[in-house]
C-alpha cells in the first residue's frame, strides 16, 4: 500500500505489533522464557514506535493530534498497548498479549483504511483545556475496555475449546503463578474503565457547557456515550445477582464493548448523524 | 487489585439476594415498575401538553410517589426497587431510550414525521418519539430512576468510611438529575446578535431548541460591543493530489504535501513526484510566498518527465496530470482560528470592560454569555448566544460527587470492609445487597 511506503514509520509500528502478536501466540505454546522476553519486547517497541508517530503528528500538526478519525484510531492502538502492558505485570501473565496486540495492529490497519489525506486545523471550539484531558481519559478507558473484552473473550473461548481452557491454567509464557480468575481480571479491567469513562463523560459535559452554553443536548454520540456507560453500569450492579457470573457476566462485557466500538466508530450509519456536532469529521480519502 | 473480596463472597451475598423461588415474582415486580411507569408517563402525555417544564415536573412527582409508594406497601416491593437486578433492568431502559433517540431524528417540526415515515410517523408523533428526551414517558423512567437511587442511598444512611463512595456516587446522580430539572425547566437560552463599533443591546432573543420564539428576555443590563476580532490561520500553499471518483464526475483528495523542494512523494498506484524548482513570488522579489510557482519532477513508471512552471494562483495552469490523477499546486482557503468579542457591560454604576471567546464564555449579571457565530462577509457582526440557567450548579456538584464516589468506590480501599459489611447485614437476613 503505497501510504506505507511513503510513511515507513507507520509501516514500522504496524510490523512491530504483528510481529508481537505472532510472538505472544507463540506463548501459548512455548513456556520457554526467551519467548516471553521477546513478545513482551516487540510489544515495549511497538507501542514505543506507536507513540513516536503520536509525538511526531502533535509536532507537525501543531496540536494535539486527536482531531481527525484517523488520528485518534493512532492513539486508541497505543492507549490499547499501554494497558495491556500494565496489566500483563499486574496479572504476571500473557495470555492475553496475542489478542491485545492484535487489536492495536487492527487499529493502527483501520487508521492506515482512513487515512487523512491532509492535516487539519483545530476550530476554535476544540482549542479548550478540557480537549486533551477529555479524549486523553476517554481512550485510555477504552483501553481497559479493550482488554476487559480480551479477558472476556479468552473466558468465552475457553468454556468452548480444550485449548484455550488449557491456556489459562498453564504458565503460558512462563509468567503464570497460578490458575487464572478470568472473570476477576475482566471486572478488574472493568471498573477501571467504568471509572474513566465516568470522568471523560462528565469531562465532556463541563467542557459542553463552556463552549457551547448546554451540559447535554441529547446527541447522537452524547447518546451512546450514555448507553456505553450504562450498559458497563448495568454489567456493575448485574454482578451482585445471582446466575450473572460466569459466561453471561463475559457476554455483557462483550457487548459493552460493541457498544463501545459502535459508538466509537458507527455514528455514521444512523439516521440522526447529519444533525450530529459530534461525528468525526472523515476526510474523503478511503 | 488486592481489596477485591472474593467472588465466593460475592455470590453469597447474591443469593441471600435473590433466593430462586422468589425470583420470578420479583421479575415480575420489576417488569410492573419498569413497563407501568412509562405507560402512566404515556398516557398523561395525552392529556398534557409537551415541555420541559412537564417533563421535569413529571420526574420529580413521579420519583416522589413511587419513593414514597415502595416505602409504603409491603416491604418486598422497596427490595425490589433498591435491588441490583431491578437496577440493571432500569438502566437497559434508559440506554434502550436513549437509542431510541439516535434512531429516529429528534425535533423535527410535526410535518417531517409522516413524510418521512409514512404510517409509522403518525405513531411516532403519537408516543412523542419525535422528542423522546421531553416526554412524559421518559420522564416517567427518570422518576424511578431517581425513587430507586433516593431509596437504595436512604437504606445505607448514615455514611460509614465503608460505603461513603456508593453514597457520593448516588448522591451525585441525584443532584445532578435535580440540577437538569431545574435547567430544563427554568434555563432561559437565547441570541445576541451586534456589529462592532458600539452597538449595543439590553434584550436577548430567546430560542428554544435552537430555534427562535419570538419572545425576547431583559439582559438587565446594556451590553455593548467595542471590537470584533477574527482571525484566520495563514493561508496555506500547498501541492495536492486528487483522483476522480468511480463515476469521474468528481476530484477527491487523496494527499497533501507540503512545499519542501527535492523531497520525493509517493503517489498512489506507484507514482511518485518531487518538487523540482519553487519560486515564492514570481514575476517579483519577495521572500515569502507571495505568487509561488514551481517546476514538479514526475516520474510514471520508467519515466521521468518535468512539467512546466506551475502557478498556483493562475487557474488553468496551476496543475499537471498523472494517469491516474492530477496534481495541483493550489492555495488553501484561510480557516479561522479564533473570534472574540470585546464588549462594555454596564448595570447601573458597574461598568465592566471584558472579552468573550470561543469556549471562554463570560459570566455577568445571572447571565453566562458564550461566542457563537461570525460571519465571514461582515468581519464586524459577532453572534452571541446568553444563558441564564439556575440548574447547572446542581449539575456540575452532582459531577463532582460522583467522581469522587466512583473512584472512591473501586479505589478507596474500602471495597473489602463494606462488602463484609452487607455479607453480614445479608446473613443477619435484612435481605438487602
Ligand atoms: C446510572 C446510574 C448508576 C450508576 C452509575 C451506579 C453506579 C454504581 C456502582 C459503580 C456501584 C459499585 C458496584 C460494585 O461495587 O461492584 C454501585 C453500587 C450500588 N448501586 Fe448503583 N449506580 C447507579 C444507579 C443505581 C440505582 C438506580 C440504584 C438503585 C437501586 C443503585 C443501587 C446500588 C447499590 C445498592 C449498590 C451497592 C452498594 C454497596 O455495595 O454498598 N445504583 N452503583
Amino acid at each position: 500500500m503505497y501510504v506505507l511506503a511513503e510513511h515507513p514509520w507507520f509501516l514500522a509500528a504496524s510490523a512491530a505489533y504483528a510481529a508481537a502478536t505472532a510472538a505472544y501466540a507463540a506463548t501459548w505454546r512455548s513456556t520457554r522464557a526467551l519467548v516471553a522476553r521477546v513478545a513482551t519486547g516487540l510489544m515495549c517497541a511497538a507501542i514505543a514506535l506507536n507513540a513516536a508517530l503520536i509525538a511526531g503528528r502533535w509536532i507537525s500538526a501543531e496540536r494535539p493530534p486527536f482531531k481527525s478519525l484517523f488520528e485518534s484510531l493512532v492513539f486508541f492502538s497505543f492507549t490499547t498497548g499501554v494497558v495491556y502492558l500494565v496489566m500483563e505485570r499486574l496479572h504476571r501473565t500473557r495470555v492475553f498479549g496475542a489478542l491485545a496486540a492484535l487489536m492495536s495492529f487492527g487499529c493502527l490497519a483501520y487508521a492506515v483504511a482512513h487515512w487523512d489525506a491532509e492535516v487539519v486545523k483545530l476550530p476554535p471550539a476544540l482549542q479548550s483545556p478540557w480537549f486533551v484531558p477529555h479524549v486523553v481519559v476517554y481512550f485510555v478507558g477504552y483501553g481497559a475496555m479493550a482488554f476487559a473484552t480480551v479477558a472476556a473473550a479468552l473466558q468465552l473461548l475457553a468454556g468452548r475449546s480444550a485449548f484455550f481452557a488449557r491456556l489459562t491454567r498453564v504458565k503460558a509464557g512462563t509468567a503464570l503463578t497460578g490458575a487464572l480468575d478470568l472473570e476477576q481480571v475482566t471486572f478488574d479491567a472493568i471498573r477501571f474503565g467504568f471509572v474513566l469513562l465516568t470522568f471523560g463523560l462528565l469531562v465532556g459535559s463541563v467542557w459542553a457547557k463552556s463552549a457551547w452554553g448546554d451540559f447535554w443536548v441529547w446527541d447522537p454520540k452524547e447518546n451512546w456515550s450514555l448507553v456505553t456507560w450504562l450498559v458497563y453500569g448495568a454489567y456493575l450492579h448485574l454482578r451482585r445477582v445471582k446466575g450473572w457470573r460466569g459466561r453471561r457476566a463475559a457476554w455483557l462485557a462483550v457487548l459493552g464493548f460493541a457498544v463501545v466500538l459502535f459508538t466509537y466508530l458507527g455514528m455514521g450509519l444512523l439516521p440522526s448523524a447529519e444533525e450530529s456536532v459530534h461525528v468525526y469529521t472523515q476526510s474523503s480519502q478511503s | 487489585m488486592s481489596t477485591n473480596a472474593s467472588p465466593a463472597a460475592a455470590s453469597a451475598v447474591a443469593a441471600v439476594t435473590a433466593p430462586p423461588t422468589s425470583t420470578r415474582r420479583e421479575v415480575r415486580r420489576i417488569g410492573l415498575l419498569v413497563g407501568g411507569a412509562p405507560a402512566v408517563g404515556a398516557l398523561i402525555q395525552a392529556f398534557v401538553g409537551p415541555g420541559s417544564r412537564a417533563a421535569a415536573a413529571t420526574a420529580a412527582a413521579g420519583g416522589a410517589v413511587v419513593f414514597a409508594a415502595c416505602h409504603l406497601a409491603p416491604r418486598r416491593w422497596r427490595d425490589t426497587l433498591t435491588g441490583f437486578r431491578f437496577t440493571a433492568v432500569l438502566l437497559f431502559a434508559l440506554a434502550a431510550a436513549a437509542v431510541l433517540g439516535t434512531v429516529f431524528v429528534q425535533g423535527k417540526p410535526a410535518e417531517y414525521y409522516p413524510a418521512r415515515y409514512d404510517a409509522l410517523g403518525t405513531l411516532i408523533l403519537a408516543l412523542r418519539l419525535d422528542d423522546i428526551f421531553h416526554s412524559l414517558w421518559f420522564a416517567a423512567l427518570l422518576g424511578l430512576l431517581v425513587a430507586a437511587v433516593a431509596s437504595s442511598a436512604v437504606l445505607r444512611f448514615p455514611p460509614r468510611a465503608a460505603n461513603l463512595g456508593f453514597l457520593l456516587c448516588h448522591a451525585g446522580l441525584l443532584a445532578t438529575l435535580a440540577g437538569a430539572a431545574v435547567s430544563s425547566a427554568f434555563a432561559v437560552k437565547g441570541r445576541i446578535d451586534l456589529h462592532a463599533g458600539g452597538e449595543s443591546t439590553s434584550k436577548v432573543r430567546v430560542t428554544r431548541n435552537g430555534a427562535l420564539t419570538g419572545e425576547q428576555a431583559e439582559l438587565g443590563f446594556d451590553m455593548r460591543l467595542d471590537r470584533f476580532d477574527l482571525a484566520s490561520h495563514d493561508p496555506e500553499f500547498r501541492i495536492a493530489y486528487y483522483e476522480p471518483s468511480r463515476s469521474g464526475e468528481q476530484y477527491s483528495l487523496r494527499a497533501s504535501f507540503d512545499l519542501e523542494v527535492g523531497v520525493r512523494h509517493l503517489l498512489p498506484h506507484g507514482d511518485a513526484f518531487r518538487i523540482a524548482r519553487l519560486d515564492p513570488d514570481a514575476g517579483g522579489a519577495a521572500a515569502e510566498l507571495r505568487n509561488p510557482a514551481a517546476v514538479l519532477e514526475i516520474r510514471t513508471g520508467r519515466e521521468v518527465r518535468e512539467t512546466p512552471l506551475l502557478f498556483a494562483l493562475r487557474p488553468g495552469s496551476n496543475y499537471a496530470r498523472l494517469p491516474n490523477g492530477v496534481l495541483v499546486f493550489e492555495k488553501r482557503a484561510a480557516d479561522v482560528k479564533s473570534f472574540v468579542s470585546h464588549v462594555t457591560l454596564t448595570s447601573g454604576d458597574d461598568v465592566r470592560q471584558a472579552r468573550v471567546a470561543v469556549n471562554e464564555p463570560l459570566s455577568f449579571g445571572g447571565w453566562t454569555l458564550y461566542q457563537a457565530d461570525f460571519d465571514p462577509r461582515d468581519p464586524t457582526y459577532s453572534g452571541m448566544e446568553a444563558v441564564r440557567d439556575p440548574g447547572v450548579d446542581g449539575v456540575f456538584v452532582g459531577f463532582l460527587l460522583i467522581s469522587i464516589g466512583v473512584a472512591w468506590m473501586f479505589y478507596g480501599g474500602r471495597r473489602t470492609g463494606r462488602l463484609a459489611a452487607s455479607i453480614a447485614r445479608a446473613r443477619r437476613g435484612d435481605g438487602q445487597p
